[in-house]
């Protein structure tokens, strides 16, 4: 391997991570510019995707009727009578059952704040949302321009990295069309009932295509999830706090560290027990334990292993994930775990940053920025790894020969997007001004979303289930999932010791 | 060709950088005294906190619905201003008060005496309660400019009418 003098800057642009922070700052720096310069207001800035029938409305009147009747009894008691009369006179709005009339009267009781105010907001919210809405032109325009938009910034980058345009253009159109069309699914009142939110729903898209007519030829370059996800989470760095990201990532440090160390270790005796070789064994623990492919392409590369074996893990890893972040959101719902435990849970066990975004989307905000946290620490582990395991591997004289390893390769294989999602807190903490933070919230939120769909629907594309029943023999596959299983416990278990508030006070994340 | 690509790159990342801290300092620089927008700030820091806004202000009476309505009853001769944006005050407010939005008399000094303040005037300030970082903002805002007689009505518009009060609405 050739190796200039000094550090190779080209990785600058060259590597997709860079890439996505660029991609990132571009547009969170073209945000705020357009925020300064006052053009237009950015709230507007936002696709509507909530539609109710007439009948899902009927059906909900008797629910949100008698949520407001233990409202009215305590307004009684304390004497506040305006709040009793828009009470009422809501309950006989949604009585009549006229679509314009409840909105209106919800309207005043948005008005009372606090309790009464939220239930009326969405009563409001689901009353006003007509199916034609969604269809309307305004908002038709606003999601043709956000994907045009995406497309031009997206293509830049892959010019950079020096990917086919002309097959990513071919794709991505599909792909944004299919995000689309999972979030317009996920905006009916029904399946918000159930909590099936965007992400089930680009999940399953992607997954029907992929496991019956199979993700054609011409789609392939725009199935994009890492890309796509890395420039999502540099925007959602902007909307966490500094303070909660310091908070949250010590203590994801702590739980990385017992996580990985045990369950790397529990991995690797199970593979030995069930005789599958050291190579393909030190792949699949560190997949299991650090964080899925890019451990494993770092691990691979450190003990330069066999790109086959590699290709089975990855495999593995992107097919394990799917159930997994479907069960493990329901499971935290039905038991109630609380949200930021489960937050940990997921980011320590989930081995894709994709699928830790979109299980912890599934519970709460709180949830996914917890997990993304958690995730990124121990992300941040895969070059101390990769050089504790190449030391091991050259002592231990593994079958080829490795370069002697350096520390340099802490730093090259850090998860370098990490660096752009600290930098977008910082300046979304500490320098920029509250009133620019607070207007451009929920755009940056609008825009991280979209790309988040699109790195769903395209998982969905690439996980093709048939392909585990293909691959070799099936004792690594065993080992991995039995592995799993273990991180799956230790892991709830630390995130119970270090999240709940049994050891350090829980930190404060919105 | 090679080093003019990487000088090329590293320069775009450079600028993209920077770009992103310098959008930082085109926020405008305000008119009042450094404290005082400091003491907005901390406002504002409740507000995206989901905090409630402090129970008292030094300088700034405070005033409770009740004590209002006997003044309006009273035909008192006081100034209520709504400190929200256009919208939320033409969709209901206090009837008899006139707009003085937070965000416009940060901007601007001068609207308050647009307005037609008078130093001695009796004004009373209020906007969506205790979690609205607005009134308690243009009360601190008022003092700094010299204005005496600043009345903080803390829990707004919302206790107002739970009191069941009557509300005005329209432009």
């Amino acid at each position: 391997m050739e190796r200039n003098k000094g550090y190779d800057w080209s990785t600058l642009w060259k590597t997709e991570d860079w890439v996505a922070v660029w991609l990132g700052f571009f547009i969170i720096v073209s945000i705020l510019f357009l925020y300064h310069l006052k053009i237009m207001d950015l709230k507007k800035i936002s696709v509507d995707f909530k539609w109710t029938t007439d009948k899902q409305i009927t059906a909900r009147v008797p629910g949100w009727k008698k949520a407001m009747e233990p409202m009215i009894v305590e307004a009684e008691a304390k004497g506040e009578t305006g709040t009793v009369v828009r009470l009422k006179a809501l309950q006989e709005a949604l009585t009549k059952g006229e679509r314009a009339a409840i909105v209106k009267a919800s309207g005043k009781v948005e008005n009372l704040g606090g309790l009464p105010a939220a239930l009326a907001k969405e009563i409001s919210d689901r009353t006003k949302a007509e199916a034609a809405k969604v269809f309307s032109r305004n908002n038709l325009l606003w999601v043709i321009i956000i994907g045009a938009a995406f497309y031009i910034i997206s293509v830049i980058g892959r010019v950079l990295l020096g990917r086919n345009i002309g097959k990513y253009s071919a794709g991505f159109p599909m792909v944004f069309a299919l995000a689309w069309f999972a979030r317009f699914l996920s905006g009916n009142a029904l399946p918000a009932d159930f909590g099936f939110e965007y992400v089930i729903f680009a999940l399953v898209v992607g997954l029907l295509i992929s496991n019956t007519i199979g993700t054609p030829h011409w789609l392939l370059e725009a199935v994009q999830t890492e890309y796509y996800i890395k420039t999502g989470l540099v925007i959602l760095g902007a909307g966490l706090l500094f303070f909660e990201i310091v908070q949250a990532g010590a203590l994801g440090i702590i739980q990385a560290l017992l996580v990985v160390f045990v369950v790397w270790y529990a991995c690797f005796w199970m593979c030995r027990k069930l005789k599958v070789d050291d190579e393909f064994a030190v792949i699949l623990s560190s997949a299991v334990s650090i964080c899925g492919v890019s451990a494993a392409i770092a691990t691979c590369g450190a003990i330069e292993g066999d790109k086959k074996k590699l290709s089975y893990v990855t495999s593995l890893v992107l097919i394990c994930a799917v159930p997994m972040m479907v069960a493990m959101p329901w499971i935290v719902k039905q038991t109630g775990i609380p949200d930021l435990v489960a937050g940990a849970w997921l980011g320590g066990t989930l081995d894709t940053s994709g699928s830790v975004v979109a299980a912890g989307a599934l519970i709460s905000e709180a949830a996914m920025k917890t997990g993304v946290i958690v995730k990124f620490s121990q992300n941040a582990l895969i070059g101390v790894a990769a050089f504790i395991l190449s030391l091991w591997w050259t002592m231990k004289g593994g079958p080829t020969v490795v370069e002697k390893p350096t520390v340099g390769v802490i730093w090259e294989r850090f998860p370098k997007f990490v660096l752009g999602f600290i930098v977008a807190s910082i300046l979304f903490s500490f320098v920029l001004n509250l009133d620019m933070v607070s207007d451009t919230k929920s755009v940056l939120a609008e825009i991280r979303t979209w790309w988040f769909a699109m790195a769903f629907v395209s998982i969905g594309l690439e996980t093709r289930f048939l392909d585990m029943a293909k691959m070799e023999g099936g004792r690594p596959a065993l080992a991995f999932v039995a592995a799993q299983v273990f991180n799956i416990f230790w892991t709830l278990l630390l995130a119970y010791m270090l999240f709940g508030g049994y050891i350090f006070p829980i930190p404060d994340i919105k | 060709m090679k080093l003019f690509t990487r000088s090329i790159f590293t320069a775009i990342a450079v600028v993209l950088t920077v770009s992103l801290f310098s959008a930082a300092a085109l926020a405008a620089d305000a008119k009042y005294p450094a404290d005082t927008i400091a003491k907005v700030d901390e406002f504002k820091i409740l507000k995206r906190d989901k905090k409630d806004m402090p129970e008292s202000l030094t300088g700034v009476k405070i005033i409770t619905e009740t004590e209002l309505k006997a003044w309006m009853d009273q035909k008192k001769k006081i100034v209520i201003l709504d400190n929200r944006p256009a919208d939320e005050f033409e969709k209901e407010r206090i009837p008899g008060a006139v707009r003085l939005n937070s965000d416009d008399l940060l901007d601007d000094a001068s609207l308050a005496q647009k307005a037609g303040l008078k130093p001695d005037d009796v004004i009373v300030n209020y906007c969506n309660g205790v979690k609205c970082w607005r009134s308690p903002a243009v009360s601190v805002l008022l003092i700094s400019l010299g204005y005496k007689n600043i009345h903080w009505l803390r829990g707004g518009l919302p206790d107002w009418i739970k009191k069941g009060y009557d509300t005005a609405e329209g432009k």
